[in-house]
């Protein structure tokens, strides 16, 4: 395996029940920006789900910065970073416990890039409310910022800019851009101005089903 | 006349589809939000049912179809009758309000609320709901119906009638404090003073008027919406207290996990508070029983039956934090963390929750000395290992878990007396 590629994933297979929503998923990727791409339905926020190890994939391997997530998992888990489409946060928690819950769990501490994106996502007034009580783009900001606790090889977002308003998306981009330059950032998104203002390697659902190695993203493609 | 009812019919059907519909709706928000509450609230009472001497099983409905004649039987005291009238209507207060989150419908309904739905066909879905959710006072009241039938006396079918009116009050009781329509409760007081008068009067006479009014006051106390406002979880005083106190910032900062689980006890405070006050009162109750036993060889075996009872109210700490996780599962399943992080955390934390009322109950054994040293530490290892067990028919039990639980208890209790010596 090439030692530069931080996400892999080989023969992952998902379905609902009897329904398959894909059978033998394969890829690895370097460091880099890459949106994941696809028609509703097709099962790009199951993908990331198996590769962040929110669900168990009916077959396949996933790798993150070489380690295996299914042999591996809180080893792997370490390296990455999920943030989901949609808040699924305790109510009660606030958003300051949840970033100390995460860094606790990953033995690391809220630095001062996390400092930074709460400054920069104006979320200071919000970090002592509960979740409950803040509106469903500052609780994206919060699942955002605890992503880049114990700086992560890999992250993993599911809509991220959904729900975001314009400067934080700004931001969020240009956050992203920083992170790929030793990490692997893959997100989905529909959002055709912010794929291109992240300047991220597209990757359509359908390529892959075949096995595919990126390592040097084309980038604005 | 065939151009005039086709509409009537056709609004009829509508209706009733309507009504079918929204009351599906409901009822199955209402079972699935409460984890099949009304099945688990006759597995209990068919268990305890079991164990009440008695009858079997129909046992236990005798004694509060009991105390609803002697509500609606002649008393010279109207104060009396209004007391017993009162304490019924408690009661249905009390058994409803916790299950308030479940009977508001979820968030569901503020999306509901934006649709063309009638106030007639709210109300009625309203009161359906209210009743599957008092099926377990149906059966006594139709115990004290067909007693009240049987008897010879003159007035049966007024007693009878005057039962239903109060058993209707108390639903409205508990349908306005639900929706917190407080000048509801006037008419319902004024209800209440006419069906008390009703009963303390005898035959004949102002009887049947004032229960009459009894009746208007009631069906005005469902009616009569004023201001309404339906319950909104976020309006609950301790769910406004939205800043971080500086206790959990503390907690927040050394333990997230712990903090995590205070604060799933605390977003349930009602069932939270009444199982851990449950076991501090029974275990201060017991120590009060072997107190009078005069601590001799009974105290020992009441302890370990109480220490049973209290690993049973305890152990419903494990739903309430497996359910405060459940949302998270696919967040946590990202994070490095063991599959069994809130499995043994979880388990911890209970035998946390029963370290209070284990030091009550063996305190008096030690002071006394009824028991060696050894012997009663073994016990209270024995004990938290029962509070450790008992998560696993949560785990495993499914809809049995109840049952599973009560046989694990009983087991352990026979069991410890078995190998205790005295």
């Amino acid at each position: 395996m090439n030692s530069d590629i931080l996400l892999r994933f080989d023969g992952l297979a998902a379905s609902y029940g009897r329904h398959a929503i894909f059978r033998s998923a394969s890829l690895a990727l370097g460091a880099g920006v890459y949106a994941l791409q696809g028609p509703n339905g097709i099962g790009k926020s199951t993908l990331l789900r198996l590769l962040a190890g929110a669900q168990v994939a009916d077959a396949g391997e996933v790798w993150i910065d070489g380690i295996s997530l299914m042999q591996a998992s809180e080893e792997a888990k370490q390296h990455l970073s999920y943030v989901p489409d949609e808040s699924p946060i305790y109510p009660f928690m606030t958003g300051n416990e949840l970033l100390q819950f995460v860094a606790s769990i990953k033995r690391a501490k809220i630095g001062g890039n996390v400092h930074a994106l709460i400054g920069e996502f104006e979320l200071s007034a919000h970090l002592d409310t509960r979740f409950d009580a803040i509106s469903l783009g500052i609780q994206k900001k919060m699942m955002l910022c605890a992503a880049w606790i114990g700086a992560p090889r890999v992250l993993l977002l599911d809509e991220p800019s959904n729900g975001l308003d314009q400067a934080a998306r700004t931001s969020l981009a240009r956050l992203l851009g920083t992170s790929s330059q030793n990490g692997t950032v893959l997100f989905t998104a529909h959002d055709a101005d912010f794929v291109a203002t992240t300047e991220a390697s597209v990757i359509a659902m359908q390529d892959i089903f075949e096995p595919k190695e990126m390592n040097s993203p084309e980038r604005g493609t | 006349m065939a151009n005039f009812t086709f509409p009537l019919r056709s609004f009829a059907q509508t209706y009733a589809t309507r009504y079918l519909l929204f009351t599906g709706l409901r009822l199955r928000w209402y079972i699935r939000a409460s984890g099949d509450l009304l099945a688990r609230h006759w597995q209990w009472f068919l268990i305890a049912g079991l164990i009440v001497p008695g009858p079997p099983i129909v046992g236990l409905f005798f004694l509060p179809a009991l105390v609803l004649e002697a509500v609606i039987s002649h008393q010279p005291d109207l104060l009396w009758q209004l007391v017993g009238i009162l304490a019924v209507q408690l009661t249905a207060l009390l058994w409803i309000i916790p299950q308030r989150r479940l009977y508001s419908g979820g968030g569901f309904m503020d999306y509901a609320s934006t649709l063309p739905l009638s106030k007639s066909l709210c109300l009625g879905v309203d009161l359906t709901l209210l009743i599957v959710a008092d099926t377990l006072a149906i059966v006594p009241a139709f115990i004290a119906t067909a007693h009240a039938l049987a008897t010879q006396s003159p007035d049966r079918v007024f007693r009878v009638c005057a039962l239903w009116v109060l058993l209707g009050s108390a639903c409205v009781v508990q349908m306005v404090a639900l929706e917190r329509r407080a000048i509801a409760f006037l008419s319902i007081a004024l209800a209440d003073v006419a069906l008390g008068s009703s009963l303390v009067l005898p035959v004949g006479g102002l009887r049947l008027p004032l229960l009459a009014l009894a009746l208007a006051g009631t069906i005005a106390g469902l009616l009569i919406r004023g201001p309404a406002k339906r319950f909104n979880p976020m309006s609950l005083t301790f769910m406004n207290i939205r800043r971080t106190s500086s206790i959990a910032r503390v907690l927040g900062h050394y333990s997230p996990p712990f903090l995590i689980q205070c604060k799933a006890l605390a977003a349930r405070p009602g069932p939270a508070v009444l199982r851990l006050n449950t076991a501090i009162v029974l275990a201060l109750a017991v120590d009060r029983l072997i107190a009078i036993f005069n601590f001799d060889s009974r105290s020992l075996p009441t302890v370990i039956l109480a220490l049973a009872a209290i690993s049973l109210i305890l152990s419903g700490v494990y739903r309430t934090l497996r359910d405060a996780h459940a949302p998270m599962q696919a967040y946590l399943g990202a994070l490095p963390i063991s599959p069994r992080y809130w499995l043994t955390r979880d388990t911890a934390f209970v035998l946390l929750l029963g370290v209070a009322p284990l030091c009550i109950l063996l305190w008096p054994l030690v002071a006394h000395d009824l028991s060696p040293l050894f012997v009663l530490f073994v016990l209270a290892a024995a004990f938290q290992a029962l509070l450790a067990l008992q998560r696993l028919p949560l785990t495993f039990g499914e809809r049995n878990a109840v049952l599973y639980r009560f046989i694990l208890a009983a087991s352990w209790s026979v069991a410890a007396m078995a190998a205790t010596p005295r």
